[in-house]
């Protein structure tokens, strides 16, 4: 082996551990990554003034704001979510818009960097804006479009069953139709096994749980791409039947 | 002469009567078998209401929207599960 040799395993090694950072954004990205370990460290930053700290602590506050501001029009806007979860939803971000407001204020007013220092940690793990709020609240969205995609599976099934009877196609291409009608159904009630308990299961998450409710996320996530995965094939198989019939 | 001028004139209207009722059992023919499958496909839609395309159409378009939804609410929360929190105070 030589120098070149070691050199060159060497860069890879270098390349494979950024690429393996790079996975992980961290929002707050002018500051580096932290460990956990790190983020619970009491030891404030020497080198930062307590103004500076206070800029640094308004501005993480107000990206926060902003991400939960976007969420909230989603939550107002979309047509998937059922109203007991749109309420919901609309009362966790207003809460969390409140708090970190409440906070920000708090902060600012602080007169100690220690105080200050404590206080900008909680916009983290008090909040979990975007590792757990943000998330959840596109999941429960996910969640209710997929059992409203079930819903208009169901209107239709029907609808393409009289279809299928009324045609004049050959009895050949009609059993052709009836199977992938049959296959359809089959698609749209596993979409609903996957679905069932979803939203339930993430809704009500909340900071205090975390990391141990990242399960729950990412299991809900999971459970949602499954059900996609069927309705998807559901909706090709009424593309194929509607190609039958002519 | 005159007798056998009315002869060959009731022959040939004989003819022509003939031949008029063979057009006309010709043509009802024709229009009774033209319309058996339209005959079919009345008797079947009163078996079995005409199924509305429109509403098929109208649910497909629907589920279409629904997967757009699922597809861009997926993509944000794994945008959100592969982020992390930074810390603003280091």
């Amino acid at each position: 082996m030589n120098a070149r040799t070691i050199a060159r395993g060497v860069a890879t090694l270098t390349l494979t551990a950024g690429l393996g950072l790079a996975g992980s954004v961290a929002v707050d990205a002018d500051t580096p990554v932290p460990s956990p370990s790190a983020s619970a460290s009491p030891t404030p930053t020497p080198h930062l003034s307590l103004a500076a700290l206070k800029v640094r602590c308004n501005s993480a506050v107000q990206r926060r704001l902003g991400t939960l501001g976007a969420d909230d029009t989603f939550v107002k806007q979309s047509s998937a979510l059922t109203s007991a979860d749109r309420t919901a939803l609309e009362g966790q971000i207003s809460a969390d818009q409140s708090g970190l407001t409440a906070l920000d204020g708090t902060i600012q007013a602080d007169t100690t960097f220690a105080q200050a220092h404590a206080e900008c940690e909680l916009i983290v793990t008090d909040y979990r804006v975007y590792v757990m709020e943000d998330p959840k609240i596109h999941e429960v969205i996910a969640a209710d479009a997929v059992s409203n995609a079930n819903g208009t599976f169901e209107t239709l099934i029907p609808e393409l069953q009289s279809l299928i009877n009324a045609s004049s196609v050959s009895a050949t291409v009609k059993a052709q139709a009836q199977a992938d009608l049959n296959d359809l159904t089959s698609k749209v009630d596993a979409s609903h096994t996957s679905i069932s308990g979803v939203t339930a299961s993430v809704i009500n998450l909340t900071p205090a749980g975390w990391p141990g409710n990242q399960v729950d996320l990412k299991s809900a996530r999971s459970n949602i791409k499954t059900a996609r995965a069927d309705l998807t094939g559901a909706r090709a198989d009424v593309s194929h039947i509607l190609q039958l019939l002519g | 002469m005159t007798h056998l001028r009315a002869h060959r004139n009731a022959v040939l209207c004989l003819i022509a009567v003939t031949a008029i009722a063979g057009c006309a059992g010709a043509t009802r023919g024709v229009s009774t078998a033209a319309p058996a499958s339209v005959a079919n496909a009345a008797s079947t839609s009163t078996a079995n209401p005409a199924p509305d395309t429109s509403a098929v159409d109208q649910q497909v378009s629907s589920i279409d929207n629904q997967l757009s939804t699922i597809n861009g609410q997926i993509n944000a929360a794994n945008a959100g599960l592969s982020t992390s929190e930074g810390d603003p105070a280091q």
